[in-house]
């Protein structure tokens, strides 16, 4: 497998993540969005990871990974909490803050 | 307090009036309780004269600011408002008290015995008023109140006709009165009639149109039709206003103002109630209406008063004033009963009168307005004959003398002595006795003076302190031709077999065809040819300015409207459009924020690598 194939894959994740993120109406997938745009960044971690000799890269990814589960435990209980008090979990509804004409 | 019995004497008739007229229209009850009103106001104006008689009082108070100049009102008492006061309250009650009888069964007895509070009220205004302008007010207040009694019985269009015609013609001297007194106001500065008496005398022209307003209230030459034609009113209200007291507001004006007036309109007023007198006493011996007859006599008495006011001394036609006010009600009054009981005015159809309630009156006031001695008009009309020196001014006055002795004469003779008729049982009822009683009692000379041929007896003493009159020589020559005309008229009249007179007194002798020729008809020809010139000249023109202002408006509106709103308009939508496109960023999208952002991030990325 050649290195720049990983990369490019790497990309194709992240550009699925922001396109998910950006154009999903449902707050759960913009949250598996981000879950694709954080381990498109690990791909990229742990390639850059095997090109040297230390593997710090691996370790990063590693926290990564337990910041994307915080991540998404926290966004999933915010969701929750949102869904309680607006009865809907679509971020287009919420628009308390918006400025009314 | 002299002051508070003035202001008591003023306000009760007003009071009444008010009061009356609170009451449902054919109350029984207005005439009794004008009465009452109309007898506290003169017991307040008796206790009045008790309080300052041969003591004048004056106060007045600022009214109203003009420039610079402060005009007041005020209270002027003297000698000659008390005795007006006393006079017009004293009949005004007779009439009261006679009315209540006379009108008891008229429909509008609550609007009645208003306007006799209201003139009343008016009339005591004018005799307390102290400054010109205020008591012009008055005036024409006696006018209107004037109009309204006249046109009593307004489903009779010959009294509104008269109503109308007497309004009218006061109002010319209204108006001739008001433009005087402004006059008077820019020249002297003030209107109050004690500051103007130590400024001599007024100038000329104010003093000819002052003339002309007290020449129209007295009915003097050419005004004298209203007079005639008024007594198409009630008879008490002729007895009162058109007798008595209103028509004496002019001869009593002149002779509060008799000291500011230049000798030359005092020359021309003694001329017009010389002519006056003898036109009136004419008209009185050629009528055949009893109402007109006497009508015709006021007016020849009030010449009679001018010429005495403005050629002899004031005091002595105040006397007269005071004595032909008892004598004239107490005949119209008496006249009154006949009308009344008989429905007849026609000296011809009534017949021969016994009841002696009637006769006696008659007789009196006949006697008194003849002026034989014992009466009190005999002591008043010869002091008028005394203080008017030789000339034209004497003797107009010993021929309206002659010729009220003979107008009497003919009244009486073809009134009481004329048997040819059946006699038709007229007798006053008990309310109509008391007035006449009283009246007749003052015909009396005892309500002039002590003594019966003393001129400055206890009256005349207090009017006219300076001059002192006794029968003179003149007095013998009026008396013996007075005595010697009457025993002549009867002596003639008993040879008649039918009333001496001339019929036409409807339209005044043709006076009234005369003024409606002269006056009436150019001023409907002058205001058809104003209309004309308004309808057919002015009125285009006009209209084309009008049709060109609004096209001229019509173009602003629409350049308004389409070009100077639609530069704003669209500078508006301009903004607008600018807004929205620039709020498309912050519309509340979290997505749209996050694009946004990542964009941002990639141009910043794009511009560090670059």
């Amino acid at each position: 497998m050649s290195p720049d194939a990983l990369l490019y894959f790497a990309a194709w994740l992240f550009c699925v993540g922001i396109c998910l993120v950006i154009v999903k109406r449902n707050t759960l997938l913009m949250l598996v969005g981000t879950e694709l745009m954080l381990n498109a960044a690990n791909v990229n971690l742990v390639y850059f990871n095997s090109q040297g000799s230390q593997p710090d890269g691996a370790m990063f990814a590693v926290f990564v990974i337990v910041v994307a589960v915080c991540e998404a435990a926290v966004g999933l209980a915010i969701m929750m909490r949102a869904y309680h008090f607006y009865q809907t979990s679509l971020p287009d509804q919420i628009s308390e803050l918006r400025e009314r004409i | 307090m002299a002051i508070r019995f003035a202001l008591f004497s003023f306000m009760l008739p007003f009071a009444g009036a008010l009061i009356v007229t609170m009451l449902p229209q054919n109350s029984r009850m207005a005439g009794r309780l004008a009465t009452v009103f109309t007898g506290a106001a003169m017991l307040s104006s008796i206790l009045l004269a008790f309080q300052s008689w041969m003591n004048p009082t004056h106060i007045h108070w600022p009214w109203f600011q003009t420039g610079i100049t402060q005009w007041s009102a005020g209270i002027l008492i003297n000698t000659g408002s008390i005795l007006m006061n006393v006079l017009v309250m004293f009949i005004s009650f007779c009439v009261h008290l006679y009315s209540i009888s006379y009108m008891k069964n008229e429909r509008m007895q609550v609007s009645y015995y208003g306007r006799l509070g209201i003139f009343t009220g008016s009339m005591t205004g004018i005799v307390f008023s102290s400054s010109l302008i205020q008591l012009f007010l008055f005036w024409e207040l006696v006018s209107f109140s004037s109009f309204l009694l006249i046109g009593y019985w307004s489903e009779n269009p010959r009294a509104v006709r008269a109503a109308t015609s007497a309004f009218f013609m006061n109002q010319i001297g209204d108006l001739l009165m008001l433009s005087g007194i402004v006059l008077i106001g820019i020249d002297k500065g003030t209107l109050d009639l004690s500051e103007l008496g130590g400024q001599g005398t007024i100038a000329v022209s104010a003093g000819l149109l002052l003339l002309a307003g007290i020449m129209a209230k007295s009915a003097q030459i050419p005004f004298l039709t209203w007079l005639t034609n008024a007594m198409e009113g009630p008879t008490p209200v002729s007895a009162l206003i058109h007798a008595a007291t209103m028509v004496a507001a002019g001869i009593y004006f002149i002779i509060r103002i008799h000291l500011l007036m230049p000798a030359e309109v005092l020359l021309v007023a003694s001329l017009i109630g010389c002519i006056t007198g003898l036109v009136g006493g004419l008209g009185a011996l050629i009528s055949y209406d009893l109402k007109r007859i006497l009508a015709f006599s006021t007016i020849s008495q009030l010449g009679f008063m001018l010429i005495g006011a403005t050629a002899g001394t004031s005091g002595a036609a105040m006397l007269h004033l005071y004595t032909h006010a008892i004598f004239k009600a107490l005949l119209f009054l008496s006249a009154g009963v006949i009308i009344h009981q008989t429905h007849e005015q026609d000296i011809r159809k009534i017949g021969q009168v016994k009841s002696p309630f009637l006769t006696i009156p008659l007789l009196l006031g006949a006697a008194s307005m003849i002026g034989l001695p014992l009466t009190a008009g005999f002591i008043s009309k010869e002091t008028i004959i005394e203080s008017l020196h030789n000339g034209w001014p004497l003797w107009s006055a010993q021929a309206v003398t002659l010729l009220t002795t003979v107008y009497s004469a003919r009244l009486i003779y073809f009134l009481l002595a004329n048997s040819s008729w059946p006699t038709p049982a007229v007798k006053p009822d008990a309310l109509m006795t008391v007035p006449i009683a009283i009246l007749s009692a003052g015909c009396l000379w005892i309500s002039v003076s002590w003594s019966p041929f003393d001129f400055s007896g206890a009256l005349m003493k207090s009017l006219d302190e300076i001059h002192h009159f006794q029968p003179g020589m003149m007095t013998y020559v009026t008396l013996g031709l007075t005595i010697s005309s009457a025993a002549a008229a009867f002596l003639w009249f008993r040879r008649q077999s039918t009333v001496p007179g001339f019929s036409g007194e409807e339209d005044n002798f043709g006076l009234d065809v005369l003024y409606r020729n002269l006056g009436y008809r150019p001023l409907m020809g002058l205001s058809m040819v104003a209309y004309w010139t308004d309808h057919r000249l002015i009125n285009p023109v006009i209209h084309f300015i009008a049709y060109v202002q609004v096209a001229w408006a019509l173009f602003t509106g629409w350049i308004d409207k389409f070009v100077v709103d639609g530069i704003i308009t669209a500078i508006t939508e301009i903004i607008i459009v600018s807004g929205d496109s620039l709020r498309l960023f912050t519309r509340g999208k979290i997505q749209s924020y996050i694009l946004w952002a990542f964009l941002m991030l990639v141009i910043f990325i794009i511009w560090i690598i670059a």
